[in-house]
């Protein structure tokens, strides 16, 4: 019987257990998928068929727990299966090393088998397209139609999930599908409502610097780096704003959770201001992202997971343009919250 | 000094003498290593994303940057078999246990994703396997196995082109696509090759809706050191995996170690996938030659899951035709087998395998169960 030496010399059985029982012992138990990570496979094809722009793309790997499940929970009806949590893999496709899009891939379970799709998703967590990864269902070809995959494109988690009814297991709707291909449509829409609140979730930091990129490189090209404020709301901003209105600004937008971002050109210039609060009124609840030019000019405003409703949409829409030079004039609340993000913006000058 | 023509005269091989080998081998390794330090150190808008990179709440915090894009588990398997034959020895029970870890690093500097090391040693240890693989020295010992110990160097291109080096699977057939790791599954390397993963390295891809790869191993399996001089070369072509009917070309040939002498082989191959609804057909056919044989082999395999999943029952039939010296001789197969999902973490499997010659010779079987935890 021919022996063959591994590495040159024959290790004892007794050392490698000791040394894989080790190894074992630091490992940290937490949820495993059946398969070997050997099986694991980036989704390469995807991701620069999503964005053929990109030049690389970067690997956030981030846990999947009970919390995250928790959280979720509070925004839908339908649950994360315990199959689902773990660790998972959130891809950013960049273009000279400056973000260009999302994508994450999630499994969903369908009436033939599990259903992988591979969501394409914009710096304010919209959809911008799927791809399915893998999916048995005969009625696949009708839900990778223009027809239904326009539907979602540019539509955060608040419009999908009124896509769904209460229940969120049937369409509302028919959605330009028929009969047999509805449960795939609702399988679909599931899917991408907890790929964007997972994200938002298990991913919330990384987040932060991914959409404040985002947002910040796509409204100042000129930028060629970026530094975040240490507080948004600094003494000066709270002294300029309580001259402005008298008192405590509009007292809608949190200011523990507020955060800021100053883009700078290749000569350390001040190229514009990235803005992230949090508005909380009796009606609404939104995470608005603000764009500000030098000159002190909103130039964009939106919301993570879309805006709860048109009217909304429209009244923040028509700031874009506003100047502080305006912020004396404002009488809407919309304007209100725009002028103290202005008076923000020029504290930090 | 190296003498690559004394080694080239004293070797039999057409191929770069061992020596050669071994040195470009270090050579390209190094160079890998020297462009992955390159990347990471790059400064940037770069130092922004380390930010991103870091989780300081995460389960490996605690191994620095390391930690970071790192999936570990523990995986623990224990297989008991009754097996059963017609041979002298006659039926008997056997057990097989594993150890190991499973560790997946994904490794990123300021242009993005670079590389990607998996690492699965796992400890085995056999009880009563009286057919037991050469590397084992009895039927109740132990050792290390190194299941898939490599380093897939991404940082090239856009996916177009990856170098792959360390212990990897030898791209070929199904075997490429399903992953039979640590299950009671198998398709045409053993049974074919000899070896299911080889000491190497390979070039690997995504290109015009194909991917592939195309390896150059050293034809030893678990060890790199041989008394002759095996090396194989190995490569598929496949289609993009993501619709449901997928096909593939492979092609093998060299040499891989034998019990006497190294055994020249060469196969072309072609396998094809189709999944409808809960059913999934695979089929794989080669042919080639085994040392002074000529080998037909072809497999078919019909699955069946339910929905989530946890349930899979799958079908094989392998039809093994090898022209030897003697005359032809045939071996035909059928296995049924299931596995069942509990939790996300224990696995249940069983399979009943029955094989028959013609012309007659030792039958043999066996049911064999597997219980596998990974967490």
């Amino acid at each position: 019987m021919l022996t063959r030496p591994v590495f040159g010399r024959q290790p004892s059985p007794s050392l490698g257990i000791i040394l894989v029982g080790l190894l074992c012992l630091t490992v940290i138990p937490e949820q495993s998928r059946g398969q070997a990570y050997c099986a694991l496979r980036d989704p390469v094809t995807t991701i620069y068929d999503a964005y053929p722009g990109a030049d690389s793309f970067r690997s956030v790997v981030r846990t999947v727990d009970e919390s995250v499940r928790g959280r979720v929970s509070q925004s839908v009806p339908f649950p994360i299966h315990f199959n689902e949590l773990g660790r998972h893999t959130l891809y950013v496709a960049t273009k000279e090393s400056r973000p260009v899009g999302i994508i994450h891939v999630r499994s969903e379970r369908g009436s033939w088998g599990l259903v992988e799709i591979a969501w394409a998703l914009d710096s304010e967590l919209r959809i911008e397209g799927f791809t399915f990864q893998r999916c048995r269902s005969p009625q696949r070809g009708a839900i990778e139609s223009p027809q239904f995959v326009d539907q979602l494109v540019g539509k955060g988690y608040r419009q999908l999930i009124e896509m769904l009814d209460d229940s969120g297991m049937v369409i509302a709707g028919d959605l330009g599908v028929d009969g047999p291909a509805k449960e795939l449509a609702a399988t679909v829409l599931r899917s991408a409502i907890k790929t964007i609140l997972v994200t938002m979730h298990a991913w919330e930091e990384p987040l932060e610097v991914i959409q404040s990129m985002g947002q910040g490189y796509a409204a100042f090209p000129a930028a060629s780096s970026f530094e975040k404020m240490d507080q948004v709301y600094s003494e000066e901003a709270i002294r300029q704003i309580e001259r402005h209105f008298g008192g405590h600004g509009t007292g809608t937008l949190v200011r523990n959770s507020a955060l800021g971002y100053q883009f700078l050109d290749k000569n350390k210039k001040t190229v514009g201001h990235v803005f992230r609060t949090d508005w909380r009124s009796m009606e609404h609840q939104h995470t608005l992202w603000w764009t500000v030019t030098p000159d002190r000019t909103i130039r964009s405003i939106s919301a993570d997971g879309g805006w709860l409703s048109d009217e909304v949409e429209l009244s923040f829409s028509l700031l874009v343009g506003m100047s502080y030079d305006d912020v004396s004039t404002c009488s809407t609340t919309s304007e209100a919250i725009a002028a103290e993000i202005l008076i923000v913006s020029n504290a930090h000058d | 000094m190296l003498d690559f023509g004394r080694a080239a005269r004293r070797s039999k091989h057409p191929y770069l003498p061992s020596s050669g080998r071994r040195c470009g081998f270090c050579i390209f390794s190094l160079w890998v290593l020297f462009h992955g330090l390159l990347l990471s150190s790059t400064p940037s808008i770069a130092s922004d994303w380390d930010e991103i990179e870091k989780d300081p709440s995460g389960p490996y915090a605690w191994l620095g940057s390391f930690g970071e894009n790192l999936r570990i588990s523990t995986d623990i398997s224990v297989r008991p078999a009754i097996r059963y034959s017609n041979a002298p020895q006659g039926d008997y029970v056997s057990a097989v246990g594993f150890l190991g870890i499973d560790l997946f690093k994904v490794f990123t500097s300021s242009k993005g994703d670079w590389g990607t090391l998996i690492v699965q040693p796992y400890v085995t240890k056999l009880n009563n396997l009286k057919n037991h693989p050469n590397i084992f020295a009895d039927p109740h010992s132990g050792k290390m196995i190194y299941r898939i110990v490599s380093f897939n160097y991404t940082g090239l291109t856009r996916g177009g082109l990856n170098v792959r080096v360390g212990h990897l699977e030898i791209p070929f057939g199904l075997e490429h696509v399903i992953n039979t790791n640590g299950t009671l599954r198998d398709y045409s390397h053993a049974r074919n090759f000899g070896l299911k993963s080889d000491w190497g390295a390979s070039l690997n891809g995504h290109l015009s809706g194909l991917e592939y790869e195309c390896s150059a191993t050293r034809g030893t399996g678990q060890s790199l050191h041989a008394e002759g001089s095996p090396f194989l070369f190995s490569g598929r072509v496949g289609t993009d995996r993501r619709p449901n009917l997928n096909f593939g070309l492979s092609a093998l040939f060299g040499e891989t170690e034998g019990q006497v002498g190294d055994i020249e082989r060469s196969r072309l191959g072609i396998d094809v996938i189709y999944d409808w609804r809960q059913i999934t057909v695979l089929g794989e056919v080669c042919a080639g030659r085994t040392g002074g044989d000529e080998v037909f082999y072809t497999m078919f395999e019909f699955d069946w899951n339910n929905p989530a999943e946890t349930i899979l029952l799958f079908s094989q039939n392998r039809l093994i035709r090898m022209d030897q010296n003697l005359g032809p001789r045939d071996e035909f197969s059928t296995s049924l087998g299931a596995r069942a999902s509990v939790g996300a973490n224990l696995h249940l499997s069983a399979i009943w395998s029955q094989s028959f010659l013609n012309p007659p010779g030792v039958d043999s079987g066996s049911l064999t169960l597997q219980t596998r935890l990974r967490f």
